[in-house]
């Protein structure tokens, strides 16, 4: 009896011990899972999203050096009502925030976003922890923030605004429901020749027969669109001699190869102008490389990066005369009007929303903060506020949702035009 | 010339300061534990780093005495230039490959299986260690001029290169040549899955966005390689090395002699890994697999290989440790990385405004001085680091299987997932875990299915874009780009050496499959009877594979029909009709051959099955995955890879005696100190020392002390046990006091606090503990009172302890470092919405 007592002691023992690993152990599954899309395979290439190679991609999403200066920051809008009783403190404190990353550690919005899980945690009250989290493709990681919790506690750092790639069957997300948080960068697109070709700026090759531009292009389109479709488009509509050229190479790294191995004579590139220095210094002063059409956002100006001018105009504003023109054009390059933004996901509370928007704000008018964010990723920075770049998405959307048939259109025409 | 002197002494002067020397030890010991933790890798490492490294050694640009910018990004590039090496131990004792470590299972397990693991892996650091030196030569010597070589190898030479490789399926056929060709057919036709670089087609990702970027080797490869081999060992129940077979240190140095001796092959792989290290886009699978075909290629007896050979592991291990050279070398003359972790060091040189290219064999030539002093520094400090540490670690090779398997296959299983950040790895290695089963099963060679997976998309890839950007070439009226790629002079020289290459294999397979037939004594093999009909014939078990492999090909080519352009389809086309006409080729093999002849292929047999009670055995596991099934389905991952844990050793270890050797207390001794390390790292209060970087500190001490936690708590919790310490009585009771203070030390953690580097440092601190409680007398003599000794038996005290270090691991590495995505209870969901909701049971 005495030992049947000890063996049934022993078990609830042992049971009790290993119920206690299993509870401590573990405790609770620590993020919820991206439900696996059922939605139909895409066939055409628009629906693609590609990740980017380990080095960043061409046109937005590059990881090299530091801008000398960083540019001033959009007009702000004014903060949401919240709840003056809202502790923001004692809501984040001891908290950990998922910072979620759509690519593989190693481009340039992993790096932007380790760098900002070490420096932001001290703008946000109650200091959480921040962890970066890597899950890819981007379409996962977008709909695994969609359909996260919308507590603050999970949010991403995006490369591009994902406005076309809300339009892919495996979307589940729209982003004008999600919750922006803020835009680090973006504005800045450039056009780039060899120093050997017999133009200047784009206008002294309209018209012109030989010879023939020739730029690089990964097809899976990476996400949102590439530049390629707009300067495809650009080249019908003024006579630019062009040719693309189909090859799997997204990343940066693999665009200078090319350039430098003559496969192309030319590069069209979202924030590489300031990172020439660095990164391949005597390019631009030796004229191995030179500008050739500024095709950032309406307004933007590229500037001097420490070794020449950017000296041609801004396309948009010097370029296109008619409305229509003007407003496919910024509508075909959503990814050069936001780069990299931090979101949330839908029906945030005004509360976290705002408190979240604000540490991002003040961090990034912290001069410390931003200069070595901008020294770590390379990235220039152009701060827009949460409520400004929820509104600028809004109307981004819309506006390529009102396109959308002629862009699909345009990529087709470009396609069997441009694409070699 | 003076100039250059000038440099080299800038770069000498670096060593004569201290903060180098605690930078450069500091990554090669990070290198060096993750290399050895299965499912950690440099690259994890290196990502957490750069914040640290651009903040403390970044702070001084001035290029005066206190810049110690170089300092800095030398010793994140230790960690990759090191971190090949001890990924070796995982590899060789517990049958875990990785991307760059599958050869070196494929010949290096099996030699542990005969009990040469010690030996194996002194061989194998000695040989990296020279890899690593002749690396940093060559790197040296190449640097100044290698610039415009790199820039001829354009889409098309790449896709040459590859197609080198693809020829190697040849020298990995050896022993069954139709079966490896089939095999590596199959692998290039699987390796169309994902989007088409070229096209956007999107092909056979069954509606999987995971899947659009193609297959992710390194689950495919723990599918197909790792787990079968686990499973074959977890039958057997038996330890990995034969009772009796030497472990010591004495015997890893033997090794190390042994390896040494063989320089002038080391000096010639590590040649052929820098060579191929240099071209961007040629990954470290792939050199591992060439570097091995061409080490074959050089052997006068080629039937050693797949059947645990020494020079085949030397072989791939010398180019791997080279190979890191091989990828500085675009990455510092081209600013184009090498391989993924150079992109890391490439973005940390831009941070750090450090150009790569020109200026780094200019006025900065110091800093490519000191890469490669450094990283013949760290090659040096990391074999010491293997011999000390392999010398105990090796004898884990004498535990019984399922209790290696009860952790390692859990962790293979959550690795699998979290290198893949997707639920989708877990069928995805289930079927690959399913073919490899098979293909063991029926002779056929693995390896050139998972070289046709790594090469296929190199070639299509590099060969479509070549199309794109050569000039086309015009003979007569007829223009052709396809004439345009293949007649580049360089492209012409890689295909004809390609060429020359099979011939010679296939020769030389043909010669040595004439003389095993000569040599074999007649009626050696299972032989059927000479009198079965064709019918019978054709209804045989061996063609059961065939009969898979042809209606595979048929889905794919099927498949491909959807597919308009001609760039999309004929790849996989192609290889479909390869693939049809090799297997019935076999198929008509089969049915010619009136005996069933016995053919050594590369590869792992299945050891298992003729031994007692491995029916049982199979039938228990079969159990367990499917138990595993169940659990992830309903309960979620983590609870699922727990119970596995737990329920292998409980299955499989109902009645056996452990094996008992020597002491462990250098390895004790070696991880207590790590330990110890470890938790004042791990610990907050340091971390806020560094304000401004407590985040990364924490990050890192966490993963060090999970490293070292995971290390020491394996050698006390088994080691020891196995072998007693300082007289200690060899029971299971002494597991049973590890155990419970595991369970304690969890508990109090994890009640404290959920941030995990607090509990590592717990953890860590309960390494020290145990080992302190070991040497007084009450605890050693310790004996269960009656009634309840069974609480403490191997049964029961066993999964206790799997299930920890998997929880460990899981928590450790995992959830604080790259969080996995825990499947959740998909089974449930489906359940409601396909069944339950359209029956109306359950609301939408």
């Amino acid at each position: 009896m005495r030992n049947l007592i000890k063996k049934i002691g022993a078990v609830g023992a042992l049971s009790l011990a290993l119920s206690a690993v299993l509870v401590a152990c573990g405790g609770a599954d620590p993020t919820d899972t991206p439900r696996p899309t059922n939605t139909p395979m895409p066939t055409a290439m628009m629906e693609a999203t590609a990740e980017p190679t380990a080095m960043a991609p061409s046109d937005g999403d590059a990881t090299a050096e530091p801008a000398r200066a960083t540019s001033t920051p959009r007009p702000t809008s004014t903060p949401l009502p919240v709840d003056p009783g809202f502790d923001a403190e004692a809501y984040f404190k001891g908290k950990t925030i998922s910072l979620m990353v759509g690519f593989n550690p190693g481009g340039g919005t992993d790096a932007q976003a380790r760098y900002m899980s070490r420096a932001w945690p001290q703008f946000i009250p109650g200091n959480p922890r921040i962890i970066v989290r890597n899950l890819t493709p981007v379409v996962v990681e977008r709909n695994f923030v969609w359909n996260a919790k919308p507590d603050g506690l999970t949010i991403a750092i995006e490369a591009t605004p994902g406005v076309a790639d809300m339009f892919t069957p495996q979307a589940q997300f729209d982003m004008r429901e999600s919750t922006m948080i803020g835009v680090t960068s973006g504005g800045e697109g450039a056009w780039f020749i060899r120093g050997t070709l017999p133009y200047d700026c784009i206008d002294s090759a309209f018209g012109a027969t030989e010879p023939v531009l020739t730029v690089g292009w990964s097809a899976p389109t990476p996400a949102d669109l590439s530049s390629n479709v707009s300067i495809g488009w650009l080249a019908d509509e003024f006579n630019v001699p062009l040719e693309i050229r189909n090859v799997s190479a997204a990343g940066s790294a693999e665009q200078y190869v090319m350039i430098e191995r003559g496969d192309v004579n030319s590069w069209v590139s979202g924030t590489l102008w300031d990172q020439f220095p660095v990164t391949r210094p005597g390019w631009v002063a030796d004229r191995f490389l030179r500008p050739f059409a500024d095709l950032s956002v309406p307004g933007f100006d590229i500037g001097n990066n420490g070794e020449a001018d950017f000296h041609c105009p801004n396309f948009h504003d010097t370029y296109l005369d008619l409305q229509s023109d003007r407003e496919l054009w910024v509508a075909m390059r959503p990814r050069a009007t936001i780069a990299k933004n931090i979101i949330g996901p839908p029906g945030m509370s005004a509360e976290v929303t705002q408190t979240l928007r604000d540490a991002l704000a003040n961090a990034m008018a912290d001069e410390e903060f931003a200069s070595s964010m901008q020294s770590f990723t390379g990235i220039k920075n152009l701060f827009t506020d949460g409520a400004t770049s929820q509104q600028i998405v809004t109307d981004m959307v819309n506006g390529f949702e009102d396109n959308k048939d002629m862009i699909d259109q345009l990529l087709e025409d470009v396609y069997s035009k441009y694409v070699r | 010339m003076g100039e250059l002197y000038s440099e080299l002494g800038q770069a000498l002067g670096y060593l004569d300061q201290p903060i180098y020397w605690i930078a450069v030890v500091v990554a090669v010991l990070f290198a060096g534990l993750t290399g050895m933790v299965p499912g950690a890798s440099g690259v994890i490492i290196m990502a957490l780093a750069i914040p640290f490294i651009v903040e403390i050694f970044g702070r001084d640009r001035s290029g005066g005495p206190n810049d110690i910018r170089a300092v800095g990004l030398v010793a994140l590039a230790s960690i990759t230039g090191v971190n090949n090496t001890l990924d070796s131990i995982p590899a060789i004792l517990f049958g875990q490959p990785s991307a760059a470590t599958q050869v070196t299972f494929l010949e290096g397990h099996q030699l542990a299986r005969q009990g040469r693991a010690a030996h194996t892996l002194g061989a194998v650091y000695a040989v990296s260690a020279l890899g690593g030196l002749i690396g940093a030569l060559v790197l040296a010597l190449l640097i100044p001029v290698i610039k415009p070589v790199i820039l001829w190898f354009g889409f098309a030479e790449i896709a040459a290169v590859a197609f080198f490789g693809i020829v190697m399926i040849a020298a990995l056929s050896a022993g069954a040549m139709v079966k490896g060709l089939a095999a590596g057919a199959l692998g290039v036709m699987l390796g169309t899955v994902g989007i088409n670089a070229i096209t956007g087609d999107v092909r056979f990702v069954f509606q999987q966005p995971q899947l659009w970027m193609g297959l992710p080797i390194i689950t495919v490869t723990f599918g197909f390689f790792a787990l079968p081999e686990m499973i074959d060992l977890a039958i057997a129940r038996r330890p990995v090395a034969p009772p009796g077979s030497v472990v010591s240190t004495r015997e890893v140095f033997r090794g190390s002699r042994d390896g040494f001796k063989r320089w002038p092959m080391a000096i010639r792989q590590s040649v052929f890994g820098v060579l191929m290290g240099a071209i961007p886009g040629v990954g470290a699978a792939v050199i591992d697999w060439l570097s091995y075909a061409f080490g074959i290629f050089w052997s006068k007896d080629k039937s050693q290989f797949g059947k645990g050979s020494l020079d085949g592991v030397l072989f791939a291990e010398s180019a791997q440790n080279s190979k890191e050279a091989g990828q500085a070398l675009p990455t510092l003359s081209l600013g184009v990385p090498g391989g993924l972790a150079w992109a890391f060091v490439l973005s940390a040189m831009i941070a750090l405004d450090l150009a790569p290219g020109p200026l780094l064999l200019g006025r900065s030539a110091d800093i490519t001085i000191l890469f490669v002093i450094t990283l013949a520094i760290g090659n040096f400090l990391v074999t010491m680091m293997g011999i000390v540490a392999t010398g105990q670690l090796a004898k884990l090779t004498h535990l019984p299987y399922p209790l290696i398997g009860g952790i390692f296959i859990p962790i293979i299983i959550v690795t699998g997932v979290t290198n893949w950040t997707t639920w989708l790895a877990l069928p995805v290695m289930a079927v690959f875990m399913g073919i490899g089963i098979i293909m063991k099963l029926f002779q056929w060679p693995r390896p050139p299915l998972l070289l046709g997976i790594i090469l296929g998309p190199i070639i299509e890839e590099n060969f479509l874009s070549a199309l794109s950007v050569v000039d086309p070439v015009s003979i007569g009226r007829y223009e052709s780009d396809v004439l345009g790629v293949l007649t580049r002079p360089l492209t012409i020289a890689l295909i004809a050496i390609a060429v020359a290459t099979a011939f010679l294999f296939a020769r030389s397979s043909q010669g040595q499959s004439r003389a095993s037939k000569e040599s074999s004594p007649a009626g050696a093999s299972d032989i059927a009877p000479s009198s079965t009909s064709l019918m019978e014939r054709l209804i045989q078990w061996r063609n059961f594979p065939i009969l898979l492999l042809i209606g595979g090909a048929m889905a794919f080519l099927f498949g491909s029909l959807g597919f308009e352009s001609v760039d999309a389809w004929f790849l996989t086309r192609l290889m479909a009709a390869l693939l049809i006409a090799l297997a019935l080729l076999q198929l008509f093999f089969h049915l010619r051959e009136r005996e069933r002849r016995h053919t050594d292929i590369m590869d792992l047999g299945m050891h298992s099955l003729s031994l007692p009670g491995a029916k049982t055995a199979i039938w228990l596991i079969a159990t367990g995955f499917l138990m595993f099934a169940m659990l992830t389905g309903t309960i979620g991952l983590r609870w699922a890879v727990l119970a596995l844990a737990g329920y292998l050793p409980f299955t499989l270890l109902s009645n056996t005696n452990l094996p008992l050797s020597k002491s462990v207390l250098v390895g004790l001794a070696a991880g207590a100190l790590s330990g110890v390390i470890a938790s004042v790292i791990g610990t907050s209060g340091v971390s806020d020392i560094f304000a401004a970087n407590s985040d990364t500190v924490a990050d890192l001490g966490r993963i060090i002390a999970t490293s070292a936690t995971v290390a020491v708590a394996v050698t006390v919790a088994f080691s020891i046990n196995a072998q007693g310490v300082g007289g200690m009585p060899k029971s299971p009771a002494v597991i049973g006091v590890v155990a419970l203070a595991l369970i304690v030390t969890v508990i109090i953690s994890t009640a404290i606090t959920r941030d995990g580097t607090a509990q590592n440092a717990y953890l860590a601190g309960f390494g020290v503990l145990t080992l302190f409680l070991l040497f007084i007398r009450p605890v050693r003599e310790f004996r269960p009172a009656g009634g309840i000794e069974w609480l403490f038996s191997w049964r029961v005290v066993t999964p206790v302890v799997t299930m920890c270090f998997v929880q460990i691991f899981i928590y450790g590495m995992l959830d604080n470092v790259l969080t996995p995505i825990w499947p959740q209870p998909a089974l449930l969901e489906w359940i409601g919405r396909e069944i339950l909701v359209p029956l109306g049971l359950q609301s939408a």
